[in-house]
């Protein structure tokens, strides 16, 4: 049974965020939801618009050698990109049965995730390139309506499950998606964020009172309730960390500013 | 000649022991005795080649097989070896500079293991060690900051590109392989049309716009390797930092620990340095490492921590004095050892640590005791052998190397420096050979310890009996009885075929010990008495006496024609030794000689055809050297004379028949019948003097088988060389019928003493005028010999006639 709401997982892809460079690890969460995979894939028009300019040239990687560039070349790039993912996340669905589907949109790609993103979706997205025009992560995460899985820096779904627990009511819905996650109570690890010690003992037993009864998860309070200190709690671990959009670490618009801080993969609910 | 020869008596065909003078019950009362028995001469070789130092001393220890060759070198050698310091340890090490030359490292006794635990114990603590600082906060948080370094290395300069296009409104995209650069309007990518309608100042300005940026853009590009490989220098930079501070405590300590040997540290400051440049090999995980460095590792050769281990290839550690090693089997990889291989992914590769040691390696310091042909039976062992007491250093060549084919890379271990004492063990005939035709043997082997097939029997009873003690308590047997030991002693003097010595083939005494014990075993006794003896000689015997008895049988029923009675002109019993087999055993020959008008010479037939030994063929020509010389020295010698073995078809050699082959000849000369009841053994010189021979005892023994089996007469015997009495230690059964008067033996000096024995008549002296007693055989020769050469002139005559005047 998957969570109320959660019965897709919609993994939105587009060549700068490129967000199914972690197949394996997004079916994996897939089944552990019991929700279908579901990828669409954004061919950006003004990418297209770019390549159809006069001269357009093209800086390879790695070497930047320069050639030209025409919209029928940039097309079959897509293509090419488009069938590569495909073929990655339809393997990694194949490996845990899921059903799959594979999606082919044209237009914003920021638009076009927000729209495609229903209620009862987790959607996936990949992080901003380090050059080129940014902002595609960081507004879908905090527009969109549905929980959010943002990669990690390195493409991947994180390792440990971390609910950064704030106390909200989205706290609380991060906090019973991160135990299913991490396969119950016991294998969760809490992270408070509490401006006191005392505030983060309060919170750690209402977390407990919400987990299921058994193991109680290993607790750790962030010494303060604001965005740095996740950062540095948090910044190297390498874990998924969910948390609510409520969390007050997220407080003052904190996500976009939190996704180029901490390189983690990080997972809103709302 | 004088009166008629008596034969011998009883005493002088057999010298018994007088158990009676043996001054103990059973040997369970004797000392026992420091081997070699009578091999003064050898045993002190031995301990002088043992004490000598320097190059070339190395000894030979040669005689025949089981005097006790062995034992004596484990005696004497094994003594000083005991009182020598212990040798040094060996291992060898990798040499992570050149891994294909493994170093040799010398220790002190008893360390080379300690240093191996120490260098494994480093190792294991290591592999705890390194990755605990590695996965330490300490670590990542300072790993983090070098990867945020990058990352903003990397992003600074690509949101200050980015800030420009944007200030000249362009602005960088991605594509699925690159970027481009676009001018922008209001946020948003302008497309082609737009483009166009722009004025054409606008556009040449924005393509200067993208071109600049372009240009930075690729430059940025550029410059991301360097900022990669500076990241990767700080990384490793940073890695060796903490390597060195997990590794350099634990070093500390074991430096402390070798601190007296600086080869050890030198070795532990070398593992330390690698370590630090390859602490990967410590972690488990493969963070940093691309796929093509797996990749290596996944096929190197060496396993990554196999390379920091020590291969122990000489531990003396629980060994008292120096080295004492025997090798057996002396093959070119148990001598100078071997380099093993092992499968790894379809091919055989190798190490250090499967460098695996030699005997040599085994006795450096010490003493190696080797069988000299087998080691000359194996291929290049002998020559490297030289080659490394020459260059004293060991060296481990793959043989393949020696051959001349190279099967590609492999390892060449660090030579080892040798100082080693070699004891060769063999016969004497390989020492002779070497020698004579190895020009180096000589240099490295000046000490020959020669061991003596017999000592002397006088005086040395009472030894000898302590040698049986020693040796039956060394095998764990019965003691003897005063009387069995007396019977073992005659025993050994038949083996030695001397009354007067005793066979110095310790083998052959201590096998017959276990024979005769096991003998009383199965009699219940628990003392070995004379009979057991006697019943494991006869025993041994009859084991071996196959094909004795089946001559002796052919003989009875007349396939193999010898008489034993009657008289035959030009017919004498000859005698030979066979040996087939461990037991050799006399055989009666018919000899026989035929006479006509010649050239004055005597032909062996039997060298005719190739039967004959250079040996024997001499001895026949002596004959027509004491025929020519003794009848025809004033005048012509117009004989040809054959002589041959009647059913000899393996061959003869020796000239021990001469005798009997002279005569056959005065017989067939003189035309005196022979007594077919008297065989007769000898050489014979030209003077007509009969000289000892070997195997009287087994001649003897071999005619007196054949005549019982007809029926002792007591005027069968035979005739032997006077100076073979003191060999004579015949058999019990020959003894007792000769002391009975059913056989005879005849000792003779001259031939004319045989020759009257043979025919009955006497030889006959030559007189001052020159000839001899009328009737006798030497007047009876002389006469024939008269008779042919008036032929010889009426023959020369009538081919004159025949011819005419010249």
């Amino acid at each position: 049974m998957s969570p109320p709401g959660l019965r897709r997982v919609l993994v939105a892809l587009d060549v700068a965020t490129s967000g199914g460079g972690a197949a394996a690890g997004t079916a994996e969460l897939a089944a552990a939801l019991g929700a279908e995979l579901e990828a669409l894939f954004v061919e950006d028009v003004e990418l297209l618009r770019a390549a159809g300019l006069p001269l357009a040239a093209e800086l390879a990687l790695p070497s930047g050698a320069a050639r030209a560039l025409d919209r029928e070349a940039l097309e079959a790039q897509l293509g090419a990109f488009a069938a590569a993912a495909r073929e990655a996340l339809s393997a990694a669905a194949l490996s845990h049965r899921l059903a799959f589907r594979f999606r082919v949109a044209r237009g914003n790609p920021a638009g076009e995730f927000l729209a495609a993103a229903g209620p009862t979706d987790l959607l996936v997205l990949g992080r901003d390139p380090r050059l080129g025009r940014r902002g595609t992560t960081g507004a879908v995460a905090s527009r969109a309506g549905t929980p959010v899985l943002v990669l990690g820096r390195g493409g991947g779904t994180g390792g440990p499950r971390w609910a950064v627990y704030g106390g909200s009511p989205s706290c609380d819905r991060a906090l019973e998606l991160a135990a299913r996650l991490a396969g119950g109570a016991a294998g969760l690890t809490l992270l408070l964020a509490a401006a006191t010690a005392g505030e983060a003992e309060q919170l750690a037993a209402r977390a407990r009172a919400r987990l299921p009864p058994g193991r109680a998860p290993a607790t750790r309070w962030l010494g303060g309730a604001r965005r740095a200190d996740l950062v540095r709690a948090a910044g190297r671990s390498g874990a998924l960390l969910l948390m609510g959009a409520g969390s007050p670490v997220l407080a003052a618009g904190g996500l976009e500013r939190l996704l180029d801080e901490l390189d983690a993969a990080v997972l809103v609910t709302r | 000649m004088g009166a008629a020869l008596e034969p011998l008596a009883e005493g002088a065909l057999y010298r018994a022991c007088e158990a009676r003078a043996l001054p103990f019950d059973t040997t369970a009362e004797l000392e026992e005795l420091e081997l070699p028995l009578g091999q003064e001469r050898a045993g002190a070789a031995l301990e002088l080649g043992a004490g000598m130092r320097g190059p070339g001393y190395h000894v030979f220890v040669l005689g025949p097989p089981g005097v006790g060759k062995r034992t004596a070198v484990a005696r004497v050698i094994g003594r000083r070896a005991s009182a020598e310091p212990p040798a040094s340890d060996w291992c060898y090490l990798n040499d992570f500079g050149n891994p294909q030359r493994p170093r040799a490292l010398r220790l002190p006794a008893g360390r080379a293991a300690s240093f191996k635990r120490d260098v494994d114990r480093l190792v294991e603590d290591l592999r705890a060690a390194i990755p605990a600082v590695f996965e330490g906060e300490d670590y990542r948080t300072r790993l983090h900051l070098l990867e945020k370094q990058l990352e903003e290395e990397r992003e600074a300069p690509m949101r200050a590109l980015q800030h420009r296009a944007e200030e000249r409104q362009v602005t960088v995209v991605r594509t699925p392989v690159g970027f481009m650069v676009a001018p922008v309007r209001g946020g948003e990518v302008v497309d082609a049309e737009e483009f166009r309608k722009l004025p054409e100042e606008e556009q040449r300005r924005l393509q200067e716009a993208i071109a600049a940026i372009q240009g930075e853009l690729q430059e940025a590009l550029r410059g991301m390797p360097r900022l990669d490989r500076r990241h990767r220098e700080r990384v490793r930079e940073l890695n060796r930092e903490v390597a060195l501070y997990a590794v350099g405590h634990l070093l500390d300590e074991l430096r402390a620990r070798w601190a007296d040997l600086p080869e050890a540290v030198a070795h532990l400051e070398a593992v330390q340095a690698d370590v630090v440049e390859n602490v990967h090999d410590f972690i488990g995980g493969t963070d940093g490492e691309d796929a093509a460095s797996q990749m290596r590792k996944l096929f190197s050769e060496t396993p990554a921590l196999r390379r920091y281990g020590v291969n122990v290839i000489v531990d003396h550690g629980n060994e008292r004095g120096a080295p004492l090693v025997h090798e057996d089997l002396p093959t070119y990889a148990n001598l100078f050892g071997r380099i093993e291989h092992h499968a790894h992914f379809g091919t055989l590769v190798t190490d250090f640590t499967l460098v695996r040691p030699g005997a040599l390696h085994r006795a450096n310091g010490g003493y190696l005791v080797l069988d000299a042909r087998r080691l000359l039976s194996q291929p290049f062992a002998w020559e490297q052998l030289k080659r490394a007491l020459e260059a004293r250093e060991i060296r481990i060549d793959p043989p393949e190397r020696l051959f001349g084919f190279s099967s590609g890379a492999s390892l060449e271990p660090e030579p080892i420096p040798l100082s080693v004492k070699v004891v060769l063990v063999g016969e004497r005939f390989l020492h002779h050979l070497l020698s004579a035709l190895d020009p180096e043997f000589p240099a490295h082997f000046q000490v020959a310890a020669e061991f003596d097939d017999e000592i002397p029997r006088e005086g040395n009873e009472l030894a000898f009996a302590r040698l049986v003690a020693t040796l039956g308590r060394a095998a764990g047997l019965r003691p003897l009885s005063r009387a069995a030991v007396a019977r073992v002693v005659e025993h050994a003097a038949r083996l030695a075929e001397d009354a007067e010595r005793l066979t110095a083939r310790v083998q052959a005494i201590a096998d017959l010990l276990r024979e005769a014990d096991h003998g009383a075993a199965v009699a219940g006794r628990e003392v070995v008495a004379p009979e057991d003896v006697q019943a494991a000689i006869d025993a041994r015997a009859r084991r071996h006496g196959r094909v004795r008895e089946r001559l002796l049988e052919e003989i009875a029923r007349g396939t193999v024609l010898i008489d034993t009675d009657g008289e035959r002109v030009a017919q004498v019993n000859g005698l030979s030794v066979v040996q087939a087999g461990a037991l050799p055993f006399g055989r009666p020959s018919r000899i026989t000689a035929r006479v006509r008008l010649g050239k004055g010479e005597v032909v062996d037939i039997e060298r005719q055809v190739e039967l004959g030994g250079p040996i024997h063929s001499k001895g026949v020509l002596i004959l027509g050297g004491f025929l020519s010389s003794r009848f025809a020295a004033d005048r012509p010698f117009p004989l040809s004379a054959t002589l041959v073995f009647e059913q000899s078809y393996g061959g003869v050699e020796g000239d021990s028949a001469s005798a009997a082959e002279l005569c056959a000849l005065l017989s067939a000369l003189s035309g005196l019948p022979v007594r077919q009841a008297v065989a007769a053994t000898g050489s014979v010189n030209q003077h007509g003097e009969i000289q000892a021979v070997g195997g009287v005892n087994e001649k003897i023994e071999g005619f007196f088988d054949v005549c019982r089996g007809r029926g002792l007469t007591g005027a069968q015997g035979v005739i032997v060389p006077r100076a073979n009495v003191k060999h004579l230690m015949l058999r019990e059964d020959v003894v007792r019928a000769c002391a009975e008067g059913k056989f005879r033996v005849w000792a003779v000096d001259h031939v004319d003493q045989a020759v009257e024995i043979l025919t009955g008549v006497p030889a006959g002296a030559r007189g001052a005028d020159g000839t001899y007693p009328g009737g006798s055989v030497n007047a009876r020769v002389s006469a024939r010999l008269g008779e042919l050469i008036e032929k010889a002139r009426a023959f020369a005559a009538e081919r004159r006639a025949e011819e005419g005047p010249p």
